[in-house]
């Protein structure tokens, strides 16, 4: 068996990176595109012109992508609101303790839900539900996939607090954000 | 389980969790899973009830997210980081500031009115407040202003930006309790307008009372033709997009989501109009919005299931039931529930509180017979006092971090305590006076 060697685990993780700043990326053009989405049908609505209901179905939709594209970023940025009152009081042995079986916890629901969801997104694909939206017939896995996607990749952020150098907290009392 | 077992297991867990830091967002939807598992999943083993509980979990926030009455949160947000970002609103601030020549405690006035513009825009008390601290208490020390007037207004217009749209915490209250969001933020505007005029008239007697408070200094004279020019070319235009914003909602021109991306789209044309978009501004106030929207869209995705947990297991009805055997009067009731904002409001965010509070407190109100809109409006303004309230506030604590070396505890807990008793004094007059919350909201379309 071929052991990788560190050279191509930084490329892995430098590149794995990159992805999580495209995809956060991307849910900020989504908010973006949302504007212009709403505008557009405003529009087109008071002057009478024929619209496409698709707009509906993106601004909509728009709130689960984002989400599910700029999650995972935001946890390797600390960027969830988290409170810190016990990890502020401990000593730093401790704090190292709690911190990572914290991260390690919401590993675990992130996979739970990645899991199920991911159930869901198949079930929704193999039985053709349909999300009936601005009258449109949307096949509904079109959405619910990027839940798994989603949660799948905060689980990994996550996990990078459970055995990285770096912990989740920083000591330091308070609500960050 | 009895009742009261229930919700003191679901509310205890989630306030564990958070203390010992899980992600408010993930600690709704650790408690929601097993909450879901146990009440939702109905019988049979644990994988069955897992699928059926986490399921319905997924299903609902599948519908709970894909809404358009949300989208006024990451419209607004966008709208003041554009506004911030391009430059416009320091364009503002620095006119207003010129504007006003040599009215003693100038900088205290600029300090409200650009602390409730950063604030409302921003959506977060704490930022507003950490970037006002930061860049006005030092220019107001050096000036030689004392701290009720330096420190006092900043932590006051945390208040101020919770009642005046576009406030996206206030979108999100109208989403969270199935309130008409558009009469919401309307309902607004009025106590917004007297909270407003409270801190004028409370920095101006201050100021009266001890001049050294906010001594005066020598300011260039600005000649009345500049002041016209200044006032039509970089005050009213930025005001109008707000203004304009209320009108559309309050018309009925268009919903209020509707009207947040006009609001959006006025500042990008402004900003050409003044040559001040550029990508990097665009990128840059993108970023920022959908940061802040990810960070609630994750405590909506993990709260959506929360109340339906509540009602499921009883803990809801039980709790009114409990409740109003006591025949309590309403407004023992209203105090009860203030009370206890103003203890979360110690070691939680805004919007933590508004996820726990909101599935007990709504259905508790209109058992009691309150209008919504007037109860959505306190507590706005409950949830904004109890960060600010002494000595344990958690914007207090905020302050102390970026004021300048040397500031005490005691002094940012004095300089809040007549501000906050403004934002009190307003309290009690929309109990007594429950038109000022309800009047505009019923005047729209």
């Amino acid at each position: 068996m071929v052991r990788p060697s560190a050279k191509m685990l930084e490329t892995i993780d430098k590149n794995y990176a990159r992805l999580l700043r495209v995809m956060a990326a991307l849910a900020a053009i989504y908010l973006g595109l949302m504007m212009v989405a709403i505008i557009y049908s405003v529009v087109f609505r008071s002057l009478g012109l024929e619209y496409s209901s698709y707009s509906f179905v993106f601004i909509e939709y728009g709130f689960i992508y984002t989400l599910m594209l700029g999650a995972p970023w935001l946890v390797r940025q600390r960027g969830h609101v988290y409170i810190e009152i016990v990890t502020a009081a401990v000593s730093d042995r401790v704090r190292n303790i709690l911190s990572r079986a914290v991260a390690a916890l919401c590993c675990l629901v992130c996979l739970v839900l990645a899991y199920y969801a991911g159930r869901l997104a198949l079930a929704d694909y193999l039985m053709g539900e349909l999300d009936v939206r601005g009258s449109r017939d949307i096949p509904r896995w079109i959405v619910t996939t990027a839940m798994p996607i989603g949660f799948g990749l905060m689980s990994v952020e996550f996990l990078r607090f459970v055995f990285g150098r770096e912990l989740m907290h920083t000591g330091q009392a308070g609500v960050h954000e | 389980m009895e009742w009261y077992w229930t919700l003191a297991s679901l509310i205890g867990a989630i306030l564990v969790l958070m203390a010992v830091g899980l992600p408010v967002g993930i600690a709704f939807i650790t408690v929601n899973v097993v909450a879901a598992i146990i009440y939702l999943g109905g019988s049979g083993g644990l994988m069955e009830t897992s699928e059926r509980g986490v399921g319905i979990l997924a299903s609902n926030a599948f519908e709970s997210m894909t809404t358009f009455a949300l989208v006024p949160i990451p419209m607004f947000l966008l709208m003041g980081e554009l506004f911030f970002h391009t430059g416009l609103a320091n364009r503002m601030f620095t006119s207003v500031e010129k504007l006003m020549g040599r009215v003693p405690a100038r900088l205290s006035y600029v300090t409200v009115a650009g602390g409730t513009a950063f604030a409302t825009l921003s959506g977060s008390s704490m930022g507003s407040t950490a970037l006002l601290g930061t860049l006005m208490v030092p220019e107001m020390t050096k000036r030689g202003y004392k701290k009720t007037l330096s420190i006092g207004p900043i932590l006051g217009t945390g208040g101020l930006a919770m009642m005046i749209p576009p406030s996206a915490l206030a979108v999100l209250l109208g989403t969270l309790a199935e309130l008409d969001i558009g009469k919401l933020l309307i309902a607004g505007i009025m106590p917004g307008l007297i909270l407003a005029l409270m801190y004028t008239l409370l920095i101006y007697v201050m100021a009266k009372r001890d001049p050294d408070a906010a001594p005066a200094y020598d300011i260039e004279f600005i000649p009345w033709t500049t002041r016209f020019r200044l006032l039509f070319r970089d005050v009213v235009p930025m005001v109008s997009v707000v203004i304009g914003v209320i009108i559309l909602i309050m018309a009925g021109i268009a919903t209020p989501s509707e009207a947040a991306a006009f609001g959006c789209l006025g500042v990008v044309v402004l900003a050409i109009c003044y040559r001040s978009l550029t990508l990097k501004s665009t990128w840059t106030s993108m970023e920022g919005a959908s940061r802040v929207t990810i960070m609630a869209l994750l405590i909506i995705f993990g709260s959506a299931t929360f109340s339906q947990i509540l009602a499921f297991s009883g803990a809801s009805s039980g709790l009114i039931h409990w409740v109003t055997q006591f025949d309590l009067d309403p407004l023992v009731m209203l105090m009860v529930m203030f009370g206890i904002l103003l203890i979360l409001g110690m070691f939680m965010d805004q919007l933590s509180m508004m996820l726990l509070t909101v599935p007990i407190f709504f259905p508790l109100a209109i058992k009691f017979g309150f209008d919504p809109i007037w109860f959505g409006v306190i507590i706005l303004l409950a949830l904004e006092i109890s960060f600010t309230t002494p000595p344990f506030g958690l914007l207090l604590f905020v302050m102390q971090g970026v004021s300048p070396p040397g500031t005490k505890f005691s002094e940012i807990c004095i300089a809040a305590i007549p501000f906050m008793a403004c934002a009190m004094l307003l309290v009690a007059l929309i109990i007594i006076f429950p038109g000022i919350a309800t009047w505009l909201p019923s005047l729209g379309n």
